[in-house]
């Protein structure tokens, strides 16, 4: 079966408050958002976004996200985590918490919001058996839309440095004429790629390192 | 010929509804046992008996929802886990008492003199949904415990009930239901552990009884000289 793809439109968005860097020591931790506050981006996007940030040009140190979590336990499950940066000052003068940091060498947390989500589709398509094949006609079309926001927080200031937002509009087509040939707008993977892209150098082009 | 390929469309139709009716009436069971962190936070000065009774630690809550095959979560190791993470990140020191000593006479009073209190939590009520019961990608697992808190002799300090949630999105491609119920498990109970260790200090009867006792010493504002 053919696999070929389908147009996209994809915009990104920087907001910069503060100055970045990062020393090569340094690493940053990537988390899904709390899901009391926001729309926690999925599982699997965060995934894609700790792979492509630790790898390629100007990649950074990740560190994992489980095991920071489990450090900190619990200031940083779903009811205790900061509704936003104003509760950063807090979390770091509990007990224990800026030590934490500090041995981990964790210079920023990301925090990632967003879903992928149908918007709109339509058409018929039909398959059935005459054997020995499978026949199908018709066409059916959907329209994704991935849209992700990453929140930097600089943990050796205690502020937010800013945001980057990404959304990305794909349309999906399979006409079938006897064999469905599917032309599919993967939104998501494009999202995460440009995300991802946009977070190194929004970390690693900055002027101050501390 | 047309007959002939819509009978055969029919025949696959038919063992395609057999196999959806034969996965959907599967019974499908989860075991918890992750590890929990302790807490980071600053232990309270109090010497803890905690006892873990036999229906916490085997607790296995088992569901038939309607729309939804059949559910088993066995949440007894986690349980354990949890809570032995738990207290003793939260308390100078901890003693587990067995549950033997319970309703004896002889041995209750040599393990507990030395403490402040004992601890009995109690797994009393689990809750959870599916997507075809919530319509969307989520599941989620809700669960009640009771902690029971008593002076070393037995009087009752609190009866506290406290509740810990957890949701797990299935995913685009699906991870599996079992691990996405794990998922979603292991979030309740460490929701349950974190809303114990962030309030415990707070509750009135705890705060009272165990962190601001009354000075023996003290009678309103009044000092009375010790002897």
């Amino acid at each position: 079966m053919l696999l070929t793809s389908a147009c996209m439109t994809t915009n990104i968005e920087e907001v910069k408050d503060g100055s970045t860097g990062i020393l090569p020591e340094e690493s940053i931790v990537i988390l899904a958002s709390n899901y009391h506050t926001g729309n926690p981006a999925e599982e699997d996007f965060v995934e894609c976004v700790v792979d492509k940030v630790q790898s390629g040009r100007n990649k950074l140190n990740v560190h994992s996200a489980d095991e920071f979590r489990d450090a900190l336990f619990p200031w940083l499950e779903p009811r205790t985590t900061p509704q936003g940066i104003d509760g950063l000052p807090e979390l770091l003068k509990r007990p224990g918490v800026s030590d934490r940091i500090e041995e981990r060498a964790i210079r920023y947390i990301i925090w990632v919001a967003g879903d992928t989500e149908r918007t709109s589709g339509g058409g018929s398509l039909s398959c059935g058996t005459a054997p020995p094949a499978i026949v199908c006609f018709g066409l059916t079309w959907w329209e994704n839309l991935s849209a992700y926001e990453a929140a930097v927080w600089d943990m050796s200031e205690g502020i937010s440095t800013g945001t980057i937002s990404t959304s990305v509009n794909g349309t999906s087509v399979i006409p079938a004429l006897i064999l469905p040939v599917p032309f599919i707008a993967r939104t998501q993977a494009t999202a995460c790629k440009g995300l991802s892209k946009q977070l190194k150098t929004f970390i690693s082009s900055g002027t101050s390192l501390r | 010929m047309a007959i002939r390929i819509l009978r055969h469309i029919n025949h696959k139709l038919i063992t395609l509804c057999t196999i959806s009716l034969l996965l959907f009436g599967c019974a499908k069971s989860v075991e918890v046992l992750t590890q929990f962190p302790e807490p980071l936070i600053e232990p309270l000065p109090l010497v803890i008996g905690i006892r873990y009774p036999i229906e916490l630690t085997d607790f296995v809550h088992n569901e038939d929802p309607e729309l939804a095959p059949e559910w088993t979560i066995k949440l007894g190791q986690a349980n354990l886990r949890m809570f032995r993470a738990l207290f003793k990140g939260m308390f100078i020191q901890t003693i587990e008492i067995d549950n033997a000593t319970k309703d004896s006479e002889e041995a209750e009073p040599q393990t507990t003199t030395s403490l402040d209190a004992i601890i009995e939590p109690s797994l009393e009520e689990v809750e959870f949904s599916v997507p075809e019961q919530s319509g969307n990608q989520q599941f989620t697992v809700w669960l009640r415990y009771n902690i029971l808190i008593t002076t070393p002799e037995g009087k009752l300090i609190t009866n506290w009930r406290i509740t810990g949630y957890g949701q797990q999105d299935e995913g685009p491609m699906g991870m599996g239901d079992e691990t996405a119920m794990r998922k979603a498990a292991v979030t309740a109970l460490r929701d349950a552990a974190a809303n114990i260790a962030t309030t415990f200090s707070s509750v009135p009867n705890i705060k009272r009884t165990l962190l601001n006792p009354p000075n023996p010493f003290m009678k309103g504002t009044e000092i009375i000289a010790a002897p």
